[in-house]
């Protein structure tokens, strides 16, 4: 099984419809111009289907940027 | 799609994108809800079947106004969701009183009302029925909201027109349990409700919507033996210790699953068997074993060597003369399903579980849906057709000369104008119809009947004996007059069931037709062929036929044909019968 | 000192015991070897039996007194009459005294007594000294202050060791200034400090003193007069580890012991660092605040108590001191990455970067580059403001 940081870099490749290469720990919101409010959302719930996961309430509006994201999993997946 | 994840789906999605191409399908989802999700699990689907999708969403709570808007779509989802309603309304909804639930009642029946009127003209529309799965249920006494569901769908299911299917999404919710199917998050902060395991459920329930719009049901069903047919090996366990008996606990998976595959093939789906063992084991079990439930009466055909599975799969759907993908196959073998998705990957694969027990919900799961079983009379005859163009096929070596063999046939045409009584089958032939089909229209049953009605549209449709039996109606063609010029016409359509191929009846059919409209004083006929991936035996057909190029391009040619000038090629060996029309034209 | 600040009665003094060595540097400096004042055994002969101190020696020393004492720079001593009333040996130990009795206000004179006496209390020298006071003019209306822009500025930075501290000493040494870091236990920082300051090429020193003894602070301060004869800039970047207790388990102690940390020592240093600035007439102050007191945050009441009185502290002090050529500021950052705040969770962290408009936590060299501004020329105009370094988190 690959690393989290791989898989959720896949993933968000994937949901956002860019390259692999483009992902990196500094993407973020304001980076990727493909990160809507429609894909945000797709966006978490190909998280919590990936990761076996349900991302609490007050942690979805926090996925904003790679690192809070990796944080936020890691700390779920737990 | 169940058994892929939701980024697997994106990215096989995106892959499929570069090789699909074609005519775009396009697809609409009107909603009171933020749906957006199902986008790329639609067009997954229609890719995978070879369509083009273009997939666009309306405004937010605008269906109304939407349907007017993109009644023009060949294919409108209407997601008409109470939840968003119910927060529109002030107050605790099941502490309304009587009149204003009537009131709420009477606008949302209004609003359908309108719906269905503006949409009227779209080919295919889909409306989910209205479900109570978001409140509270009233298991023992009836809520408002649930009362109000009932009465709503009621309504549906009475005025629904003919181009409108429900679908049962309150089904679709129960199958996978509310709290799996609704997400309360995402309504609060998106108004968002369902999951992607509802999508995904949402898309199997709505997949003999996406077949029939693209024409991709299954015909074929390819079984493995042991242990896919029966517990055990044949060659091995012997005819005693094999078991598919109803009342062993180890057999009785396998006697369900024989029982549907018994049922697909009344319903005329094809069912072959390919398996790696003595051809005599096999056929000692088809022909003696107590607790088979199919015979040897209910399988087309039978491979059972030693060759590659591969190579005998293509070979079945060579001899069949279907196309790959209109075939499943079944083996219990992890090697052999992966051989088949790596070597013909056309082909669905479906593997027996490993929890055998689950083997025959898991394959009415999967595999219900892939087949058109809105079957008429003839589609249950269809295996015994089959057979009997089995025979037919073998008999052909017996012949000097293939015109011989042919008149040995006796061939007989009987042919309909606007035959109004067959109506599903001619629908059903356009829309599965891909190899023998110069122009690939898919029409629906209302369309058709719409066109049936039409002053300036003939629809022929052909039915064909022959010494070995009736195959059925299996030749259609679609003539409409040209609007400027009401001495022209252009055939819209003309197709062939693959069944009948290579008897020169499409060239007894074509001379009939033009041999009608000369009849009628008409003295031009224009004609198409549009290229597509399966139909490039018919590419020279017109030519052969006489018509006259007026443009060859990439993707198809267009003909005409100055009537007077057409000399017809009068085939001796097949008798034709014009049967008239069914329509009194009024003039 | 100035004129107007001398009164008649001021007395100034000095202590000197007269040694063989003194003798002999006199001797030398003069020529005067009379055999009275250095031959043992003529003077045995004589009515004084043991040899004499040059009266002149003992006189000299006046001289001190009027020239660093009173009234110290900006002395014009013109007159000075003298009486060498009893003999002065080697080994008296002399008082040296200055008193001012007549002031004369049209030039700008003062009339001071001048005395010697010795270890018994004996007069041994008398006279009067006239002093001219000669002040430099100040044109109230020119934007020039005491201290030319291109001048070099020295700068005492308090908890130069600390994470905005070091930013702060290196930006400061940048900037061209000679830079003071103090410390009070990690001297091995102060050195690492000292030596990256250096390796650019500029002296650099280091300083210990613990910030609530009055006497280290002014010990630290003297110091820092002597080797660079004044203290334009001092920062104060004091700072330590917040400790986060709720309210209902806060005590007395834990609330002093903040504002001793921030606010006593900060009265103690000032109270002994603004005179000097005072008397050059320039002076740069600058506080470190903090982010809190706009935006408060949970279970550190404690802390911001003693923030927020600081910024008091610096307004109060700005007013005052302005029109003496002081410029008290303060820069208040955001959460910066230092070890100061290496508990907080990374988390926290990055929510809060992902939540500032500029999308990043303040640096120390942020807050240094705020700083860098305050002890320039360029912020001379800027009385009592405060500078936020916080990324857009707030804006006012």
């Amino acid at each position: 099984m690959e690393s989290i940081e791989k898989r959720i870099s896949l993933l968000m490749s994937t949901v956002f419809e860019i390259p692999e290469s483009e992902i990196s720990v500094n993407s973020s919101i304001d980076t990727i111009d493909s990160w809507d409010s429609i894909r945000h959302l797709n966006l978490i719930l190909a998280l919590e289907e990936e990761f076996g996961i349900v991302i609490p309430d007050e942690e979805v509006g926090n996925l904003v940027n790679f690192k809070l994201i990796e944080l936020i999993i890691t700390e779920n997946v737990k | 799609m169940v058994e892929l994840k939701y980024t697997q789906i994106l990215q096989e999605n995106k892959i499929l994108k570069e090789k699909v191409s074609g005519e775009p399908f396009r697809v609409a989802i009107l909603s009171n809800i933020t749906v957006n999700t199902i986008k790329e699990l639609i067009e997954y689907d229609l890719r995978r079947n070879g369509v083009n999708p273009i997939v666009e969403f309306g405004n937010f709570d605008n269906i109304v106004q939407d349907s007017l808007e993109y009644a023009d779509h060949n294919l409108v989802i209407i997601f008409f969701d109470l939840q968003t309603l119910v927060d529109n309304i002030p107050g605790y909804f099941e502490g309304l009183s009587d009149d204003k639930v009537d009131q709420v009642e009477k606008r949302i029946m209004g609003e359908i009302d309108l719906i269905f009127s503006n949409l009227k003209t779209t080919a295919t529309v889909v409306f989910n029925k209205f479900t109570s799965g978001f409140f509270p249920s009233g298991f023992i006494k009836i809520t408002k909201i649930e009362s109000l569901v009932d009465r709503l769908n009621r309504y549906l299911t009475t005025s629904c027109p003919m181009n409108v299917e429900l679908l049962d999404l309150g089904k679709v919710v129960g199958d996978i349990g509310i709290g799996q199917a609704i997400d309360v998050r995402f309504y609060y902060s998106s108004k968002a409700p369902y999951t992607i395991p509802l999508f995904k459920k949402y898309m199997e329930a709505i997949k003999p919507i996406i077949l029939r719009v693209s024409g991709k049901f299954k015909k074929a069903l390819v079984f493995d033996c042991d242990n896919t047919l029966w517990k055990g090996v044949i060659g091995e366990d012997g005819m005693d210790k094999i078991e598919m008996s109803s009342t062993s606990v180890a057999g009785r998976p396998y006697f369900e699953v024989q029982r549907i595959a018994k049922f697909l093939s009344e319903r005329g789906v094809m069912i072959c068997i390919c398996s790696k063992n003595n051809a005599d084991d096999v056929e000692d079990v088809f022909l003696n074993h107590k607790d088979m439930v199919l015979r040897n009466e209910d399988i087309i055909l039978k491979k059972v060597n030693w060759i590659d599975k591969a190579t005998n799969i293509r070979e079945i759907s060579r001899e069949l003369n279907i196309g790959l993908e209109s075939i499943i196959f079944i083996d219990d073998s992890a090697m052999e399903t992966d051989l088949i998705r790596q070597q013909v990957p056309e082909i669905t694969v479906f593997q027996v579980p490993a929890a055998v027990h689950e083997y025959p919900k898991s394959f009415l799961n999967s595999l219900y849906n892939l087949f058109d079983l809105s079957g008429t009379e003839e589609d249950r005859k269809r295996t015994t057709l089959y057979k009997e163009q089995f025979v037919r096929q073998s008999e052909t070596s017996k012949f000097e000369s293939i015109e011989d063999y042919l008149s040995s046939l006796d061939i007989f045409l009987s042919i309909t104008l606007n035959d109004k009584v067959n109506i599903g089958r001619i629908a059903q032939l356009t829309q599965k119809t891909n190899q023998f089909n110069l122009t690939t229209i898919r029409y629906s049953e209302a369309q058709i009947a719409e066109y049936m009605e039409d002053h300036g549209t003939m629809i022929f449709s052909v039915f064909i004996k022959d010494k070995f039996g009736d195959s059925g109606i299996t030749a259609i063609c679609i003539v409409k007059e040209d609007p400027t010029n009401n001495k022209a016409v252009f055939i819209d359509s003309f197709l062939m069931s693959c069944r009948i191929i290579g008897r020169n009846i499409e060239v007894c059919f074509l001379d009939f037709v033009l041999r009608y409209l000369k009849d009628r004083g008409y003295e031009n006929v224009l004609a198409t062929y549009r290229r597509t991936q399966k139909n490039g035996q018919v590419e020279s057909f017109y030519e052969k036929m006489g018509f006259k190029f007026q443009a060859v391009g990439d993707d198809g040619k267009d003909y005409f044909i100055i009537l007077s000038e057409y000399v017809p090629f009068e085939i001796a060996y097949i008798r034709s019968e014009f049967n008239g029309s069914l329509k009194i034209k009024s003039t | 000192m100035k004129y107007t600040d001398i009164k008649v009665g001021d007395k100034e003094s000095l202590t000197h015991a007269i040694t063989t060595d003194d003798l002999g540097k006199f001797v030398e400096l003069t020529g005067d070897d009379n055999k009275l004042h250095m031959d043992e055994a003529y003077a045995s002969r004589t009515s004084f039996k043991k040899p004499v101190v040059h009266g002149m020696l003992g006189a000299s020393f006046i001289s001190a007194v009027i020239g660093t004492k009173l009234p110290g720079d900006g002395a014009l001593w013109f007159s000075q009459t003298l009486e060498f009333i009893i003999p002065v040996r080697v080994g008296d130990t002399l008082v040296v005294e200055a008193e001012v009795i007549k002031k004369y206000d049209k030039d700008q004179i003062i009339e001071l007594r001048t005395e010697i006496k010795n270890q018994f209390r004996q007069v041994v020298t008398r006279g009067i000294a006239k002093v001219k006071i000669i002040e430099q003019e100040q044109d109230v209306l020119t934007a020039e202050t005491a201290l030319p822009p291109d001048a070099r500025r020295t700068a005492l930075v308090i908890g130069g060791t600390g994470g905005i501290g070091r930013e702060v000493c290196l930006q400061l040494a940048k900037d061209g200034m000679d830079v003071i870091i103090h410390y009070n236990n990690n001297a091995k920082k102060a050195n690492e400090i000292r030596s990256e300051i250096e390796k650019t090429g500029v002296k650099a020193v280091t300083s210990q003193a613990d910030l609530l003894d009055e006497e280290q602070i002014k010990a630290m301060l003297s110091a820092a007069v002597r080797a660079y004869g004044k203290i334009d800039v001092l920062v104060n970047c004091v700072a330590t580890v917040i400790p986060a207790i709720k309210f209902q388990h806060l005590e007395w102690s834990d609330f002093s012991r903040q504002l001793d940390m921030y606010v006593k020592s900060a009265f103690l240093i000032l109270n002994k660092a603004i005179p000097l600035m005072v008397e050059k007439g320039y002076g740069k102050i600058i506080h470190i605040g903090s982010y809190a007191v706009d935006k408060p945050n949970n279970d550190w009441a404690h802390y911001i108590t003693a923030k927020a009185a600081v910024w008091g502290m610096t307004r109060a002090l700005a007013l005052e001191f302005a029109p003496k050529g002081l410029r008290i500021n303060m820069v208040t950052p955001s959460l910066v990455d230092t070890n100061l705040t290496s508990d907080i969770p990374e988390k926290t962290k990055l929510l809060t970067a992902s939540q500032t408009p500029a999308r990043r936590l303040a640096s120390a060299s942020d807050v240094a580059g705020a700083v860098s501004f305050l002890a320039s020329a360029k912020s001379d105009f800027l009385v009592g403001e405060n500078i936020r370094v916080n990324g857009g988190q707030i804006m006012l």
